[in-house]
């Protein structure tokens, strides 16, 4: 075993900080926070581990103190970006009794090694999605979380997202009606191939490609909007049935190029999910469509488009409205909307100074606050588990060509 | 960065490469999203709406930057400053020229206060507005080269807009790449060139963009020290130096320097090069440490 173990200026620096920390007045939460720092370690800072990594240290009262990766650049990028110990394997890390939490995003095949070695090693985790490789991994996490007590937060970030929140609380107000179909749309043009410079880093590097470390487009993409789907309909589904196929990239690789996916949820409800990667016009959007009107989630926004027979909202007179793609919507605002249904009436300035995070900040300062308070994650692994279930099943749909039934027990832990 | 980035590179595998270029790429999306004040959700329009009243936790880099901007504001007396984003908002929505009054609510002193142990930001008043127009786009060709390097590619050219290009190693059969100015008046010629070889170029004028109020057309770059449009009295400021971030800041101070101020400045710091061009419809070049 080789350990890069490059130790740092933190470990002179300890004693200061702590000084400067014991004098600093700031708000009562930042000096909480900084008295008891919650100490992270990241195992696996490619593109999105190093994303979440540039967003942790942004939030107050958190120490990265550890950083593995196995591959030479990523790990050196991100100790640019923080006086950590670098490590190659991740078991030398937990070892580490000053970690509290551990941040994984590796290839998904490793999500259950990792996870369950970290909380056996009394780390909490956060976990990128999709929750795991199989159902059986995703449950074995999810025991291990329950055995260890534990807490494991899967990576599904728009459910801390405050306009997704908002838009879940009109659906269940009835501002859509009955939903009786949803449209998943994720579509891209491009290969998503990464750079590789010597061909014994192909696996490592483009893992996305091959069936043994991957679950191709639903894993990557469509566990995201599966995971809305289930939260917003408060159920999982019944069957499905889908195309896939690799029909535009002979690279090589394994996984489907393209998945076209229909699965059937309690009542009827369809849901469809398209994911291209030779395509990008529909971009990537969640579309659900009751008898009263259709909710629209798509680049940072939403919007309501009331069916022309529906009743008008209460608030709606009074929202802010515009045209997409020739059609009147009701813009949804997670500040601005809850105030116009309080005020019912105009002659209210409406004005929205409240500062916003990303859903990724707030999906790491949610996990962090657990941490340090003691409480449920809102991403727990039951919710991790329903979404990769559904998509697991798809993906066998697909390679078998046939309708495939969920059995209760593949969602239950 | 609201502009368009373009990645040459040689040497190697060819889908290698192309692969790569498009991974840099992404990185610049992800700084976008970490340093544009046109994105709600971003770190700086975060600071921009806390750091008035409380410090605000900074991502590392981001504040090794903002470390280099306050150094850079320090050395050019203040003709660049980062936190001068409420002097360009006020030129941006202005329908009328702005009022003496109107400037000197944002002309303050000691506007940001970074506190290196915590890696923390505050404002010393709540008006101040971080905007890193005039160092984002250098900050993100430095981002690109670093990727680049780290996975060994030796050879290319980076660039940011007509902006900021970074020479990286030399062309086939060169020893350093030829980078062309463009005339700042007859903008389909090239007035001159400048080889290059890992260093960055990045010029600054206001031929390309500027701010019209009342049909009059007033340059984009503001004096942060005056408030006004900047009067520096060139028509185009180039900047050399090794780091991308610090080039593309220069550029912006010599602008609103002038030519004797951007003297002075490379005289005191002879790793900085500088091209100035002024004048009208002939206009006089002169080069500096380059």
């Amino acid at each position: 075993m080789t350990d890069m173990e490059r130790l740092t200026r933190r470990d002179f620096l300890k004693g200061s900080a702590a000084a400067v920390t014991a004098a600093s007045v700031g708000l009562l939460s930042n000096a909480v926070a900084e008295e008891k720092p919650v100490r992270c370690g990241f195992i696996g800072v490619g593109s999105e581990g190093h994303m979440l990594l540039g967003k942790t240290l942004r939030i107050p009262g958190v120490d990265v103190v550890a950083i593995c990766d196995i591959y030479p650049p990523h790990l050196k990028r991100s100790l640019r970006s923080v006086l950590a110990r670098g490590y190659e394997d991740y078991r030398w890390m937990l070892e580490r009794k000053d970690i509290d939490a551990v941040i994984i995003a590796t290839p998904l095949y490793l999500h259950a090694p990792m996870a369950i070695d970290a909380m056996q090693a009394g780390k909490h985790v956060l976990c990128e999605k999709m929750m795991a490789h199989s159902i059986d991994d995703a449950k074995a996490m999810a025991r291990t979380a329950r055995d260890t007590k534990k807490l494991l937060q899967i990576g599904h970030q728009r459910r801390y997202n405050s306009l997704y929140n908002h838009a879940y609380k009109l659906i269940k107000e009835g501002a859509i009606g009955k939903i009786t179909h949803v449209r998943l749309m994720w579509n891209r043009n491009g290969s998503w191939r990464r750079a590789v410079p010597d061909a014994k880093y192909e696996r490592l590097l483009n893992w996305r490609m091959y069936r043994d470390y991957s679950q191709g487009l639903m894993a990557e993409l469509g566990s995201h909007l599966f995971h809305v789907a289930n939260w917003y309909l408060d159920s999982i589904p019944v069957s499905v049935m889908g195309y896939g196929s690799i029909d535009y990239w002979k690279d090589g690789r394994e996984v489907f190029d393209n998945v076209n996916v229909i699965a059937e949820y309690p009542g009827g409800v369809k849901v469809y999910f398209q994911s291209l990667t030779t395509n990008q016009y529909d971009n990537c959007y969640e579309q659900f469509m009751g008898d009263k009107g259709t909710l629209i989630i798509e680049g940072g926004g939403a919007h309501i488009f009331p069916e022309p027979k529906a009743e008008q909202l209460t608030w709606s007179a009074m929202a802010h409205k515009e045209k997409v793609d020739g059609k009147e919507g009701i813009v949804l605002d997670a500040d601005v909307t809850p105030r116009l249904k309080q005020q019912g009436g105009p002659g209210e300035t409406i004005t929205t100074g409240v500062p916003k995070k990303d859903d990724y900040s707030t999906e790491l300062e949610s996990f962090i606050a657990c941490v340090r308070e003691g409480k449920a994650v809102q991403c727990d692994p039951l919710e991790g588990l329903r979404s990769a279930a559904t998509c697991l099943l798809a993906n066998q749909a697909m390679e078998q060509g046939k309708k495939l039934i969920y059995k209760p027990e593949m969602f239950n832990i | 960065m609201g502009c368009e980035f373009e990645v040459i590179l040689w040497g190697g595998d060819a889908d290698y490469l192309l692969a790569a270029a498009e991974e840099a790429l992404d990185e610049v999306r992800l700084l976008e999203e970490q340093l544009s004040v046109f994105i709600p959700t971003s770190e700086i329009s975060f600071i921009n709406a806390v750091a008035g009243s409380r410090p605000v936790r900074v991502e590392p880099r981001l504040f090794r930057l903002l470390q280099t901007a306050t150094r850079i504001s320090a050395e050019t007396g203040g003709a660049f400053d980062v936190a001068s984003g409420a002097l360009v908002d006020l030129w941006n929505a202005a329908e009328h020229v702005p009022s003496d009054e109107e400037i000197s609510e944002h002309l303050r002193d000691s506007n940001v206060i970074l506190d290196e142990e915590k890696s923390t930001i505050r404002f010393a008043n709540p008006s101040v507005k971080l905007n890193l127009g005039a160092i984002g786009k250098g900050y993100a060709v430095a981002r690109v080269v670093e990727f680049l390097r780290d996975r060994e590619i030796a050879n290319g050219l980076v660039s940011a807009g007509s902006s900021t290009v970074y020479a990286l190693g030399a062309p086939p059969d060169d020893d350093s790449w030829t980078v062309g100015i463009k005339d700042p008046v007859r903008r389909d010629e090239r007035i001159t060139s400048v080889r290059l070889r890992d260093r960055a170029l990045s010029t600054s004028g206001s031929h390309e963009r500027f701010v019209e109020i009342g049909g009059e057309r007033f340059s984009h770059i503001i004096d942060p020290r005056t408030g006004r449009s900047a009067s520096g009295g060139l028509l185009l400021a180039c900047a050399v130096t090794e780091d991308p971030s610090v080039s593309d800041a220069l550029s912006t101070a010599f602008f609103v320097m002038g030519r004797e101020g951007t003297k002075s400045y490379c005289e005191s710091h002879p790793e900085a090069g500088a091209i100035v061009v002024s004048g009208g419809e002939s206009p006089e070049i002169e080069r500096i440490n380059v």
